[in-house]
């Protein structure tokens, strides 16, 4: 079965677990004791029977109504097993949404029909930090529609008004997907709704497999890129051991380990213990080669010998800030964190995508941000080495934001 | 239950090995000698050229099974662990949950702090229980072993928690992606050596596996690996209903975490 990781984004009280609980329901996805857990706490607190206590495992979740950190269940729907990534909706657990969000193959951003909640521009942060962060699909699911009388005028004009920000901060309008749901009354989650005949469209779910099931967007990647974990010391010589993040290596490969361009041959490759001629994409491998620098390997990338990356020392890139920063900051990069000089050229307003001038960010604002790195490193544009083209930042040995590199 | 591809789960987790074998100077692994514990040394000899290359800790209270002290025995010697057995004194007013949330974390701070070490590897897995849903690859604890979820440090891409300045280690959980099937299936695919324990004997089989005070086994004719594999393929019973302490009330396995247990 193809596990599929997709993150679910939306506002606190726009019903993120409630439509998570359900589906887990609908598909049979939720173990018989997880479900007859949630029914027997609804009934404590006298309560209808609520979906999302399937979801939300921690008493304080429960009694507070909302959910504190990511969770991860899956649910079965043909043949895909779909993680659910559930990020809490409220602003001070942001980095929480963004460890959820960076590991997902498409967004679900449910926002609320009823006319008093409507589009939040938390809710718009969340969609421009998971389109920073590489997410190129998503899908809307406009939720509570049953508190407008499943009406379609309300549901087109929401997806008029959410359309133009989401064009702009760089989804294609045909990777947009918008469905009209009651998340607490599984309208069109798995089974068509009755109530909303007007809409022709899929079902949620099928929205869901049919992003699931398309061929992934091809990335500019093509040539070897190993990013170094270490050294690890094995009877005769020292191994290299890292992973594969683009392209692919070979015995006798001639090759150069950056930033310091230091050229090298491969002697041999181990994968998963056992000798092999080669290793491609998403392996983990350990090396020996004919000869090692005396410097850190860790943080390391190697390439081959006539790959016209080089190391560099400058930065220009889109940085999202999760506190507020001073000029100096830690970037951490290919597993190590090097010290850098910070200066924002233009500020971004998330809520709506456009740039204007200014020198200063907020936390949870953005900006085109220049580092200037006190020692050399590897990158290169988010675009054509996802792995190599991001970072974290750290303030005074604080987590501060996170970085998409546009060029070095 | 979902069947995932244990190549790619496999990857992951020696990734992780080495992310936190590269990091932390001084770690060790806790090994229960149950299925996770066990293939996670069977992961670590693949990301490590054969060899474990860390010490491993077994938590005795002196009550587990005999089936299982043999085959620590016997593993230790043909995969040559570096085995630390950390006695735990059972106390006879402690039973229960409390005996797990008192017991084995005090004995553990005690060996951790004998030992110095920085890090921990455990293996458990986000299927197991909704709490373990909420971990992150690296965990950090902090002196007295407290896991506060609610503010974990961010973790994203490959780039994994550094150590926060108050921690007094971190949790490595290499296997948090795994689900209960996917462990029997490397097991099959690498045969991975298991406890006796898991296999029917009279019609019944441990499914999850703790000390002879605790786990109860459950009706089963699982007989071998294949046969386990079969059975988890239509179960709608949860992995730990064995484990009496996570019934006794609600939230316990929370409470548990929040305490330093594993």
């Amino acid at each position: 079965m193809k596990v599929v990781n997709i993150v679910f984004l939306g506002h606190k009280d726009h019903g993120k677990s409630t439509l998570i609980g359900n589906l887990l329901m609908q598909t049979g996805s939720a173990t018989q004791a997880r479900v007859n857990e949630a029914k027997q706490y609804s009934k404590k607190l006298g309560k209808a029977f609520e979906p999302a206590f399937i979801l939300d495992s921690f008493v304080e979740e429960r009694e507070h109504e909302m959910t504190y950190d990511t969770t991860r269940a899956e649910i079965k729907y043909k043949n895909i097993a779909f993680a659910f990534i559930d990020v809490p909706g409220h602003e001070e657990l942001i980095k929480n949404m963004i460890s959820g969000a960076s590991y997902a193959a498409f967004a679900v951003v449910l926002v609320s029909a009823k006319p008093d909640e409507g589009i939040r521009d938390q809710t718009k942060r969340h969609i421009f930090l998971a389109r920073m962060m590489g997410i190129r699909q998503i899908i809307i699911a406009v939720n509570k529609m049953d508190t407008v009388h499943y009406d379609k005028t309300r549901f087109e004009r929401m997806s008029s008004d959410l359309s133009s920000f989401l064009e702009r901060i760089g989804f294609k309008q045909h990777s947009i997907n918008f469905v009209p749901i009651s998340a607490y009354n599984a309208d069109n989650l798995l089974k068509p709704s009755k109530k909303m005949p007007w809409y022709v469209g899929n079902t949620l779910l099928e929205t869901m497999y049919g992003l699931a099931s398309s061929k992934g967007i091809e990335t500019g990647r093509k040539g070897l890129r190993l990013i170094v974990q270490g050294i690890m010391q094995d009877k005769s010589e020292p191994k290299v051991v890292g992973k594969v993040v683009s392209g692919s290596i070979r015995l006798g490969q001639e090759v150069k380990i950056l930033p310091s361009e230091f050229e090298s041959r491969v002697k041999s490759i181990f994968v998963k213990g056992r000798r092999a001629k080669s290793a491609k994409i998403g392996q983990n491998v350990a090396l020996s080669l004919s000869r090692l620098p005396n410097t850190e390997l860790r943080g390391s990338v190697i390439a081959g010998e006539d790959d016209k990356i080089n190391g560099t020392t400058k930065l220009s890139s889109i940085v999202f800030f999760t506190e507020k920063v001073g000029k100096k900051v830690v970037v951490r990069l290919n597993g190590v964190g090097v010290g850098a000089s910070l200066s924002i050229s233009r500020q971004i307003d998330v809520t709506t995508g456009i740039t204007k001038a200014g020198r200063s960010a907020e936390p949870l604002g953005a900006a085109e941000v220049n580092l200037e790195l006190d020692n050399k490193t590897t990158a290169e544009p988010f675009g054509q080495v996802p792995e190599l083209g991001r970072f974290v930042l750290y303030s005074k040995g604080r987590f501060a934001g996170i970085g998409i590199i546009e060029a070095v | 239950m979902i069947k995932q591809d244990v190549r790619e789960l496999e990857e992951k987790s020696i990734y992780i090995m080495r992310e936190a074998n590269a990091k932390f100077k001084n770690m060790a692994a806790l090994w229960s000698m149950g299925k996770d514990s066990t293939t996670m040394l069977a992961l670590a000899r693949k990301a490590f050229l054969g060899k474990v290359p860390f010490p491993v800790i077994h938590i005795d209270n002196s009550i587990d099974f005999p089936e299982t002290y043999k085959f620590r025995e016997d593993l230790a010697k043909k995969w040559k662990l570096d085995l630390i057995v950390a006695d735990s004194q059972i106390k006879p007013d402690l039973v229960g949950a409390a005996c797990c949330g008192k017991n084995k974390p005090e004995t553990l701070k005690k060996v951790m702090a004998k030992y110095g070490f920085d890090a921990l590897i455990v293996s458990i897995r986000r299927d197991e229980h909704g709490i373990r849903a909420k971990e992150r690859y690296m965990s950090p604890r902090d002196k007295n072993f407290r896991w506060d979820y609610k503010n974990q440090p961010a973790e994203l891409w490959d780039d994994y928690s550094s150590k926060l300045d108050d921690a007094g280690h971190i949790r490595v959980h290499p296997l948090l992606d795994w689900n209960e099937i996917d462990i029997w299936n490397y097991i099959k695919q690498e045969h991975v050596p298991v406890n006796p324990l898991y296999f029917s004997r009279d019609g019944y089989r441990y499914r999850s596996l703790g000390c002879t005070h605790c786990t109860i086994p459950l009706k089963s004719n699982s007989k071998n690996v294949d046969d386990i594999i079969k059975e988890l393929e239509t179960t709608k019973e949860e992995e730990r209903s064995g484990r009496s302490m996570d019934k006794e009330r609600e939230y316990v396995m929370q409470k548990l975490r929040s305490l330093g247990y594993m």
